[in-house]
């Protein structure tokens, strides 16, 4: 089973269509956290990385957005469970710098055009469904 | 290359993303052993969308320590902290 962890619907939909439905993997959930700037509720962790084979969180869209979703996606790694953080392009090396800082360097993420916040719904789906191979790739091991 | 500019070659890929939130970080010092960096912003800046200032300081620090080794003293004015 896969899990999106996100903040907002608009998010959840970004991940969503990420979930790799085309690779036909199913069911999946998606969780919501409340509190974007930081980790996740680790009970909220803790059941991700019990129920689900991988997870995908985001969207990094400003910078303490960008910084909660890769400490959830550095939490879920220490607990075993692959995942990949989604990120708008401009947060990407504030991405990078997380990971480094809180010691998952190996880390890798997957860039959307920025930004997010005004586009519609058509064109959100439009945008992730083109990072399916790239989240993919990352969670099966290939190089991106 | 002077101190200053590493300092500043390391924060550059940090810097777009505070610049999308209306903020930016700026050198206000640099010895080769100490540097102040400040993070500012003005009316427009989006104050919530910033890195919560605990993980700022994690952040700043860890990427100036792998650029610049030679520093033994970071301080970050974040004026989040002073209000």
């Amino acid at each position: 089973m896969a899990s999106v962890v996100a903040t907002s619907r608009r998010h959840r939909l970004t991940c969503a269509e990420c979930s790799l439905h085309q690779y036909g993997v199913q069911p999946f959930d998606m969780a919501r956290k409340l509190v974007y700037s930081r980790p996740a509720d680790p009970s909220l962790l803790d059941e991700l990385a019990r129920d689900h084979d991988f997870v995908v969180t985001g969207v990094g869209a400003c910078g303490s957005c960008t910084s909660g979703c890769v400490r959830d996606a550095v939490e879920l790694e220490a607990r075993g469970v692959p995942t990949v953080a989604i990120h708008t392009e401009v947060f990407m090396n504030s991405a990078v710098a997380h990971s480094a800082a809180f010691g998952r360097p190996d880390l890798q993420f997957v860039a959307v055009e920025h930004p997010i916040a005004a586009v519609s719904d058509d064109e959100l789906r439009c945008r992730a469904t083109a990072l399916v191979d790239s989240v993919a790739a990352i969670l099966v091991g290939v190089a991106v | 290359m002077s101190i200053q500019t590493e300092v500043e070659k390391a924060l550059d890929g940090l810097r777009q993303g505070f610049q999308a939130d209306g903020a930016d970080l700026t050198i206000v010092s640099a010895t080769p052993s100490e540097v102040t960096i400040q993070l500012v912003g003005n009316d427009e800046t989006c104050w919530d969308c910033i890195v919560p200032a605990d993980q700022l300081r994690t952040v700043v620090e860890s990427v100036l320590r792998r650029s610049v080794s030679a520093l033994e003293t970071i301080d970050l004015i974040d004026p989040r902290e002073s209000t």
